[in-house]
């Protein structure tokens, strides 16, 4: 009887629990759609509330509901309508921002066409996805433009087989697009989205990235590992990622490489103090690679830090969330837009963009 | 092993309550003494095994002085008494000085004498300071016939007792060995056990959520570089925020001790009374870090003869053992400083005191409101202007922070207010670095209500002491215990997300 009072009162300290965090702004990750001939594309259930806070003390609270596409924008987008559409992983989903403070928004607004440009943006995406995203954006909208952003990661995971992700396969020399399907409908699955939608659970998961586990691995933290320099081996094996890349990406958007960005972040924390800097998952040779064989095919490149450098050394003004989440912010992506802006349609250009809409930018 | 760690929330601290419940309960209480002792001592050596060699030798050498010193007393050989007590407080205190001060005093040894002396930096061994003090302690009490218990294993625990082994409370031998010898300590008591997970969990939450949630806000500013100038918002900020981070911090872990503590039937002393609702500065002293004024009176102030040699002399033991009170939290200047400035406080309080007696305004009892809140917030800011030098790092990054409190660097707000008040046309803005914006004015704001406003932990406790544990019938009890183990593992859960964090005190 005694250990049954116990749980008792521990049940009743999880309800009470459950219902202060009712209140606050507990992150509610995006519903991922059943859908799975149409993922990345349509990534997420539509039309569904979500909401999203950084660590134990929800930090930077923003709430809000997908669109007819599940994706993280304050309008539908159509069909056949040719945007320019803008592929990354978290940083162009961005729940961090406000919409406004997106690369999207910032561009449909230099453009004149705030719902002409797409943020195709899903959370945990690599350069294999972004091919994937860019095919299925053809068919669904024939993009006019295109603008990916790459972050470090990008190249080194798409190596890696992840349980609903696209990643890269070595099959008679050649590295081939492969998918490894996820799960659904399972009595798992229905099991894990209805504990899903308890705020307590999504606050010990989401919030605090609490797993079991560490309380009997005793680990405190669970990214203490999660980043590993690259080795020499691996960039071979990026470089030739990198070559893959580039050779179905415009193919995939079904347009020409001029009219694709490729956008490259950088170690901004080693822009504010060189002691703050990370080790990078991708390695620095395949990311030079990135920039000088994209150039070479046509693409529009901006590597981002000498961009960041220059306007951090102006202003002293941060590009992200610093120190919480190295996600952009508003200015962060401000500045990707400008870059974007002037490689697709402004000066960089000539004058004689070819990515243009009929009769405007 | 850090009190708000997993390994010793969920294993250390069960597997040991476990073995001393189950060795308790079989009555096996000298054993059930030992396994406590020897948990202690492996959580002592869990941080660095090389140190458990010199935890052991201070306590055999303290425990075998204390006998010799006894057995002399008993003999009425007290000259020979009085050369064991001086040769082992010395032996005491060479040893603290040497882990301690060494590496402080050759500093500055060679930068007087403009040398290079070139010594390896000797690691301090955590809670030294702690136990030394309390053998001091033992050792002249035992000089002076106040010791009654003579049990090695009552000592051995009574040193070693995990709760406080590392950052106190400074315990006194008379308050714990008798507790340790008692039959009463060794058995399972429901409402002391729900009470000490009570205080357990309250001093996590002042730990791992008021704390460390306002932490983020103290390094920028003490730590910035030494050309950028801090405005006037950026250093209150910063060392308001800091006040804060060192009260919720000991005082969490005080709570921790006296929680851990509790669960085993054992009481430790109070360390905390509300100190930032103090009146005056004597009355901070009397409600900050309780155990170690006591100490520092009883052991110093006292011996050194306290107020009884007329004005000036009490006036320089004020000051010689809130200097020395200062050095004994660290070996550097800007603890000696904040010593300093401690002492000179009280002996102003002191004078000001004297002068209001001879000019007949001595304070009334029932004092007025605003009289009250206009000593108390001079208190307040007397206090928060030492905690500069208690928190930098060097003299020159007090007086940065200093400089830019009282406004040589401007007083500009954040950009991101000139909304709310450009209107007015009274204030600069500036792109403030060392500043958290709104987010830190509401921390600050928030936790300054929790000091000022709110019941202390003891009163907290109290409450639900009488309404769940004392009147309420006992499955009441049971689920209050499992109510606070879900409470316990939320917190390390929060505690774990950001990695683990130290106790400030860990240092001294």
């Amino acid at each position: 009887m005694r250990f049954l009072w116990i749980v008792v009162g521990a049940m009743l300290a999880a309800v009470a629990a459950e219902g202060v965090l009712r209140l606050l702004p507990v992150s509610m990750p995006l519903q991922r759609t059943s859908n799975v001939e149409r993922w990345p594309l349509q990534n997420t259930e539509p039309h569904t509330p979500y909401s999203y806070s950084l660590g134990w003390s929800m930090r930077n609270a923003h709430r809000g509901v997908t669109n007819n596409y599940g994706h993280v924008a304050p309008f539908d987008f159509r069909a056949h309508s040719h945007p320019v559409v803008v592929v990354g992983d978290s940083f162009v989903e961005a729940l961090m921002n406000d919409y406004g403070d997106t690369l999207q928004a910032a561009l449909g607004r230099r453009i004149g066409a705030p719902q002409g440009v797409y943020g195709l943006g899903v959370s945990g995406l690599s350069a294999s996805d972004y091919v994937a995203m860019a095919r299925l954006a053809r068919d669904e909208f024939e993009p006019r433009a295109a603008v990916v952003v790459v972050v470090d990661g990008d190249l080194s995971e798409s190596l890696i087989a992840r349980r609903g992700s696209y990643h890269l396969v070595e099959e008679s020399g050649h590295l081939r697009l492969a998918y490894d399907p996820v799960r659904v409908d399972s009595l798992a699955t229905r099991v894990r989205k209805a504990i899903g939608e308890l705020s307590l659970h999504r606050y010990f998961q989401v919030n605090l990235q609490f797993a079991p586990e560490n309380l009997l691995t005793m680990r405190a933290h669970p990214d203490v590992a999660a980043h590993q320099a690259a080795s020499p081996l691996d960039t071979a094996r990026q470089r030739r990622v990198v070559d893959w890349f580039l050779d179905e990406l415009a193919r995939g958007f079904g347009i020409a490489p001029s009219c694709v960005a490729l956008l490259l972040d950088s170690d901004r924390y080693a822009i504010y103090g060189p002691e703050l800097a990370t080790p990078r998952k991708d390695a620095p040779d395949a990311r030079r690679y990135l920039i000088e064989e994209a150039s070479r095919r046509g693409y529009r490149v901006r590597d981002l830090d000498p961009v960041f450098r220059e306007r951090f050394a102006r202003d002293h003004i941060r590009f992200d969330h610093y120190p919480i989440d190295r996600h952009w912010n508003g200015v962060g992506h401000r500045v990707a837009a400008d870059e974007a802006y002037r490689l697709l349609f402004g000066e960089d250009t000539g004058g004689r963009s070819a990515c243009a809409a009929p009769g405007g930018a | 092993m850090l009190f708000n760690s997993y390994e010793f929330l969920f294993l250390f601290l069960p597997a040991t309550l476990a073995g001393f419940f189950v060795l308790s309960g079989v009555r096996r209480f000298r054993i059930a003494a030992a396994w406590l002792a020897l948990a202690s001592i492996f959580f002592y050596g869990y941080w660095n095994p090389r140190y458990v060699a010199l935890l052991l030798g201070s306590i055999a050498v303290n425990f075998g002085a204390g006998m010799g010193i006894l057995r002399a007393r008993a003999d009425g050989r007290l000259r020979t008494a009085h050369r064991i007590l001086v040769v082992a407080v010395v032996a005491d205190l060479a040893t603290l000085g040497y882990f301690k001060y060494a590496n402080f005093f050759v500093e500055n040894l060679a930068r007087l004498a403009s040398v290079d002396i070139d010594i390896a930096r000797i690691v301090l061994p955590i809670g030294i300071s702690f136990f030394t003090f309390t053998q001091i302690a033992y050792l002249v009490d035992t000089y002076h016939g106040k010791v009654r218990e003579t049990g090695f294993l009552p000592y051995t625990l009574f040193v070693t007792f995990f709760p406080h082994l590392i950052a106190g409370p400074v315990l006194h031998h008379a308050e714990m060995m008798p507790q340790f010898a008692s039959r009463e300590t060794y058995r399972f008591r429901l409402d002391n056990f729900v009470l000490g997970l009570a205080f357990l969990c309250l001093g996590l939450f002042k730990k791992v959520v008021l704390a460390d949630g306002i932490q983020p806000f103290v390094s920028p500013v003490f730590e910035a570089k030494p050309g950028y100038p801090l405005s006037a918002l950026e250093a209150w900020g910063g060392v308001l925020a800091y006040t804060l981070q060192l009260y919720f911090d000991f005082s969490g872990y005080s709570d921790m001790a006296i929680g851990l503590s509790k669960m085993v039937n054992v009481d430790l002393p109070l360390n905390f009374n509300s100190p930032y609702k103090a009146a005056n500065i004597a009355d901070f002293w009397r409600r900050w870090h309780m155990t170690l004024s006591r100490f520092l009176r009883d052991y110093l102030y006292i011996p050194l003869g306290g107020n009884r040699k007329g004005t000036v002399r009490r006036y320089v033991n004020l000051m010689l053992t809130m200097m020395l009170g200062g050095l004994w939290h660290g070996a550097g200047w800007t603890f000696i400083v904040w010593g300093t400035l401690h002492g000179l406080y009280l002996i102003v309080h002191q004078f000001w005191g004297r002068l209001r007696e001879r000019w007949g305004m001595a304070v009334p009892a029932n004092a007025s409101s605003m009289g009250a809140i206009a000593s108390g917030t001079l208190t307040f800011i007397s206090v928060v202007v030492a905690w500069v030098f208690f928190r930098a790092t060097s003299l020159d990054a007090a007086w940065r922070v200093l400089r830019g409190m009282v406004g040589m660097n401007g007083a500009a707000l954040p950009q991101e207010w000139r909304p709310l008040v450009d209107w007015t046309g009274l204030f600069t803005f500036g792109n403030l670095e060392q500043f958290g914006g709104t987010y830190q004015l509401a921390w600050v704001a928030l936790l300054l209500l929790v000091v000022w406003l709110c019941p202390n932990s003891q009163t907290l406790i109290g409450r639900l002491s009488h309404g769940v544990v004392v009147r309420g019938h006992p499955r009441w009890s049971w689920m209050a215990l499992g109510a606070l183990g879900f409470g316990a593992l939320l917190l390390a859960a929060i505690n774990g997300s950001r990695g683990s964090s130290e106790f400030i005190y860990f240092n001294f």
